[in-house]
């Protein structure tokens, strides 16, 4: 069922390692894309690829390569987005622990494509062993002669520097990310110019996921028609012609695999690899489904900031454009399997108590409504309910809605609006009895 | 401007066309829509975070085949996409084509929503914060908000009235997070006063530093910029309510920038002192000093006339005062440079018609340094601009945060040069800097003429070893400015006997960087006080070979030496640090009149006191360093027995038969018109942003 491409390599004993790396066959994308191929025959191959962007937007890699002015006479960046904190996120600090050199290789791949010598891994703070295995796979690959001048004997010369986050959601998102980096208060700025423009010190800047940086290597390697070879690509797309027809990376264009984070009360949740496209009921299973007496209600496809589906939805293609048709989005890929013994009401109010914490205060809706949403439904959750309460949480919710600065904010309605479209009964309930139907205690945490 | 680098478009049904890259807010202003907004100011960068200008912007649809706009099959008229969200009028560009709706039910809901959720955690005590009547929030509320509250919770509770420095009291539960504060203070300023800690609903501004902010230069503007009652004024606090006082047109009397003031009057008190917009002079900013700096038109004022320490009606002043000078010989004035035009030209017919072999001194070294021949905005479109012993920082705050604008946004360096314990501020705010021999600015300036004409090895060893400034130094700085194309210099104030020569090496200096530069270069010694310039127009100079700065100001000398037999001072307090011996000299004049407003080591000392009033309560005109000339309009009526300046030296004049009619400034600025042609500004009217009359 599992399709391990990201993931090659993650069960054999010191993959972690340089050596068995590369006796596996690690850095030979590097050596090919250096000595085979002009940067931008490799940006053109991650371009026909149709590889998307795994941190959550899912815009296309190879376009943002492209976006780079590689004549610019001023510096060029790689920043590698390692800071996850999606909840119910956690499949980027997997593969940063388990296959560190394809996430070094892939780095290098961009910088040679680009024309950066530089590139920043900023790692979220928690990521205590991801920084471990990181700084021990920069310091292998230094010594190998794969960073640092000249290398592999080819004119590149770059370096890679870890930079560990303080603790804020909002620095995964790009332009606070490269505010934070460069010694700023991290919010968001103002687009354009986007990051391909001027980024990280006002430079051209590629701003890339973990993941999407470690799918590179192999794309590099086998090629993008290889690539294309499973999960759901939009046929439509010819990446052995590479010319007219529709935009690779776009649309119904969801090539690859995709590496899954599962989580809820199951019985085997974790991280999984598997093409696009394969359903979630595939992915349940892997899973091994929900604990023992638990049904399924709802599922949070893509990361807290994606709207929860109902289970009419269980048999969805897992593609970008398949759960952007279902009202929700396929995200940061952090499928969350929400149960009947789970409160949507607390729910709610989990992923909402996280925005507001998270705020970064930048703009009025997301600092103020974020505030005002949780007051309610944390009233409403612990049996202080007034009449009105949930044209309230509607009106907070509207008011919010496409006001937002960024993603940050327009992430606190997604869980409440869709809470209420599932499960108005349960909310009415609360309302009506100051209580809760299923009588769970405790806080339901996410992930 | 060329027509593809314009966009049309419209807003709320209006055509209009403006330069690519024209945001929507500026460009709905300019028609004169007004769009709601907090975060957004004109002079501070593009932010986007209030969300309060939200507006409903479609777009034509184009063809991506052609290129061409889509037109309906049937009514042939362009087809238009609503873009998916509100947008920011303050971010959004205007593009070819669109459409922008300001007042739909849309628009308007959501910037109810916006306003509902600042006033969530934002105190509804209105009637008692100092922002009352002149709060943005309330205006805004008043105008767009929901009109009522469902926020029932509770609000979060910050600290209320904190003192920082001496001058601002921050209120953290008023601020709405704006930014406009630390915007103006990173973007212009370069002062971290405040920054704004933790994050979410918590944000909230603090002091940036732990030492008290009393060497700010510029905060007091956050004041003014803070839409709603988080910064306010420690001295304005409480004193009045906006829509008592009586806001007049001012000019500020501090230095020569002359910044454009709103005055705030009130029951003859003068409360505040903001500033008034004038792009030419100070755009929307005044330094700290013309700000705070006003307790003394209220403390410590002579309130009516005085002979011999009693007080007299203003007859018998008058009286008294021609009847001491009208026969005297030797009769010297001493000019405050803050001295109005108006009272400047009066005592200047005072002086030469009406008395015997007098001269008149201003207070300042403007008669040996020249007038600048360069405008503020000429110096802001300079780059680089050298700073000879020039301290502008202090001397003249508002010239050099305007160009610290400049240079922040990489259009200008700044290079400070001068003695190495000199401005140790301007020096780590410039671009660059390098410390100069005392007494060597001369030397410099020679060097720079020299260099330009002429950088070989010996020239800059020479000029090294002369300036004491490193030859790679001055390598690099004689490249740049060789390389620029409009490089200015400004040289500071300079020792008695340095002016002629620092003048005609200024002349040289201008000549070889003129050479075939297309833009004329600024170069010229930048000094004296608010009305230095205007001084001299109105005739108040004295012989060519009676000048002298400072200590060695010719009247000091004749004094000492018994050639002076009376002396008039008008304004100031020049006899402040007077020594022994020039106290003594003074007590053995015939008579010492004063003319100005407050109690001071040269009123004490003189015979005859003439109580002015001052430039919050009357009518005069200054000129800048620029040539600019301002006109100021009282906010108070003078307090007590006081006298406008003009008035006073007009009834002097009179009682000599040098003045006939009405003393009012309009009769003054006629009768000035009419002497000369170049005071024939002063008949003509002058408009908000002054009149450049003299270059």
């Amino acid at each position: 069922m599992q399709e391990f491409r990201v993931l090659m390599g993650h069960d054999t004993p010191g993959y972690a390692s340089i050596g068995v790396y590369r006796d596996h066959g690690g850095y030979e994308a590097l050596r090919k894309a250096l000595h085979q191929m002009t940067p931008t025959e490799v940006t053109d191959e991650v371009y026909w690829s149709g590889l998307r962007g795994r941190g959550g937007a899912g815009f296309c890699t190879g376009m943002k390569w492209r976006f780079i002015d590689r004549s610019s006479p001023v510096p060029k960046y790689v920043v590698v987005n390692a800071d996850e904190g999606e909840p119910g996120t956690f499949k980027d600090r997997f593969i940063m622990e388990h296959v560190p050199h394809r996430v070094i290789e892939g780095i290098l791949i961009a910088c040679h494509a680009v024309g950066a010598a530089k590139a920043y891994i900023y790692l979220r703070g928690e990521l205590a062993l991801c920084r471990e295995r990181l700084l021990t796979a920069i310091e292998e690959a230094r010594r190998a002669g794969l960073l640092g001048a000249s290398v592999l004997g080819s004119d590149f010369d770059v370096d890679i520097a870890l930079h560990r986050g303080a603790g804020a959601y909002i620095c995964g998102e790009e332009t606070a990310l490269l505010d934070s980096l460069e010694g700023r208060r991290a919010q968001p700025r103002l687009k354009p110019p986007f990051p391909a423009q001027a980024g990280l010190y006002g430079c051209p800047t590629v701003v890339n996921n973990i993941e999407t940086l470690a799918n590179v290597p192999l794309i590099v390697e086998h090629g993008a028609e290889w690539y294309r070879s499973v999960g759901a690509p939009n046929p439509a797309v010819d990446a052995a012609a590479r010319t007219g027809g529709p935009p690779s990376g776009f649309g119904p264009d969801s090539p690859g695999t995709r590496v899954f984070s599962v989580s809820g009360k199951l019985n085997n949740p974790g991280v999984f690899e598997v093409p696009m496209g394969t359903p979630m009921s595939a992915l349940f299973g892997l899973a091994g489904g929900l604990r023992e007496g638990l049904e399924l209600r709802a599922v949070i496809p893509g990361g807290s900031s994606a709207p929860m589906i109902g289970p009419e939805h269980f048999e969805i293609p897992l593609t970008f454009q398949t759960l952007a048709d279902a009202g929700s989005m396929l995200g940061s890929g952090a499928v969350v399997f929400i149960d009947d013994q789970t409160c949507p009401v607390d729910l709610a109010l989990n992923l909402v108590e996280f925005y507001e914490h998270e705020s970064c205060g930048k703009c009025t809706p997301c600092r103020e409504g974020g505030q005002w949403m949780r007051k309610v439904i944390q009233r409403i959750a612990h049996g202080q309910c007034r009449e009105g309460d949930l044209e309230l949480v509607r009106h907070v919710s509207d008011g919010i809605k496409g006001k937002c600065f960024c993603a940050l904010g327009e992430s606190i309605p997604a869980p409440v609006n869709s809470s209420l479209a599932l499960f108005p009964e349960h909310w009415q309930y609360h309302i009506e009895h100051g209580s809760c139907p299923i009588g769970a205690k405790e806080y339901s945490h996410v992930g | 401007m060329s027509a593809n680098s314009m966009v049309k478009l419209t807003i709320d049904g209006q055509e209009l066309t403006v330069p690519k890259g024209t945001r929507v807010m500026p460009a709905a202003d300019s028609i004169g829509i007004h769009i709601p907004r907090f975060c957004y100011h004109g002079s501070l960068s593009v932010l986007g975070a209030c969300r309060v200008c939200l507006v409903q912007a479609f777009n034509p649809v184009i063809d991506r085949a052609t290129g061409e706009p889509v037109k309906d099959d049937e009514t042939g008229e362009p087809v238009y996409r609503e873009m998916p969200t509100l947008q920011t009028s303050c971010t959004l560009e205007c593009t070819e084509g669109m459409k922008i709706v300001t007042d739909s039910e849309k628009v308007l809901q959501g910037r109810a929503n916006i306003i509902e959720f600042i006033l969530a955690n934002h105190p509804l005590n209105c009637p008692i914060c100092d922002k009352g009547g002149e709060c943005e929030l309330q205006e805004m509320t008043m105008l767009c908000g929901p009109g009522r509250q469902l926020f029932t919770e509770s609000r979060l509770n910050q600290d209320k009235a904190r003192r920082i420095g001496a001058s601002i009291v921050l209120d953290q539960e008023r601020c709405i997070v704006c930014y406009r504060c630390t915007r103006f203070l990173s973007e212009w300023a370069s002062e971290q006063v405040f920054e704004f800690h933790e994050r979410g609903g918590h944000s909230v501004i603090e002091p940036a530093l732990k030492e008290p902010i009393g060497k700010a230069r510029f905060a007091g503007n956050t004041i003014d910029l803070c839409p709603v009652g988080a910064l306010t004024s420690e001295y304005f606090r409480f004193s009045a309510r906006p829509w008592e006082l009586a806001d007049t047109p001012g000019v500020c009397p501090h230095c020569a920038v002359g910044c454009s003031l709103t005055l705030g009057g009130r029951l003859g008190t003068l409360c505040r002192v903001q500033p008034r917009t004038n792009y030419y002079v100070n755009d929307n900013w005044i330094c700290d000093r013309g700000r705070y700096d006003y307790a003394w038109v209220q403390d410590d004022r002579l309130v009516a006339p005085e002979v011999d320490g009693v007080r007299v009606p203003w007859e018998t002043a008058v009286e008294r005062t021609v009847s001491a000078l009208a026969d005297i010989e030797s009769i010297a004035a001493v000019v405050d440079p803050a001295t109005p035009c108006e009272t400047g030209f009066l005592l200047q017919r005072f002086m030469s018609d009406g008395l015997k072999a007098s001269s008149i001194y201003v207070e300042d070294d403007f008669d040996l340094a020249g007038p600048f021949p360069g405008t503020i905005m000429d110096l802001m479109y300079s780059d680089p601009v050298i700073l000879v012993s020039a301290n502008i920082l202090e001397d003249q705050p508002i010239l050099w945060l305007r160009l610290n604008r400049r240079a922040l946004e990489g259009k200008l360096s700044m290079v400070a040069i001068g003695a190495p314990d000199w401005a140790p501020d301007l020096k780590r705010l410039a671009t660059d800097h390098a410390d100069l021999q005392p007494g060597q600015a001369v030397a410099f300036l020679n060097g720079m003429a020299d260099l330009v004409a002429s950088a070989d090895a010996s020239t800059l060893t020479r000029v090294s070893t002369e300036t004491g400034i490193p030859a790679e130094w001055l390598r690099g700085l004689v490249e740049r400015i060789s390389a620029a194309k409009r490089p200015a210099l400004i040289v500071g104030a300079l020792p008695t006997g340095e002016y002629a020569p620092a003048r005609s090496a200024l002349d040289r200096l201008t000549r070889s960087l003129q050479a075939d530069r297309k833009m004329p270069v600024k170069a010229g010694i930048l000094v004296g006080g608010a009305n230095s310039r205007g001084l001299r127009l109105v005739g108040c100079s004295p012989r060519a070979d009676a000048r002298g700065s400072g200590e060695t100001r010719p009247w000091r000398q004749a004094l000492l030496a018994g050639d002076l037999n009376a002396l008039i001072v008008v304004g100031g307090d020049p006899l402040c640090d007077a020594s022994p011996e020039l106290v003594e000299a003074v007590r053995g004049l015939s008579s010492l009149v004063y003319l100005g407003t407050n109690r001071n080591a040269t009123s004490e000392l003189a015979t005859v006191k003439l109580a002015s009033a001052s430039f919050a309560e009357e009518p005069f005109t200054f000129v800048n360093f620029e040539g600019r000339l301002q006109q100021s309009i009282p906010t108070n009526e003078p307090i007590e027995c006081t006298m406008p300046g003009l008035r006073v030296v007009g009834r002097l004049c009179a009682a000599l038969g040098l003045w006939h009619g009405e003393l009012t400034a309009d009769a003054v600025r006629r009768s000035m018109a009419e002497t000369a042609e170049t005071l024939r500004p002063w008949a003509a009217p002058i408009g908000e942003q002054g009149e450049m009359i003299a270059s």
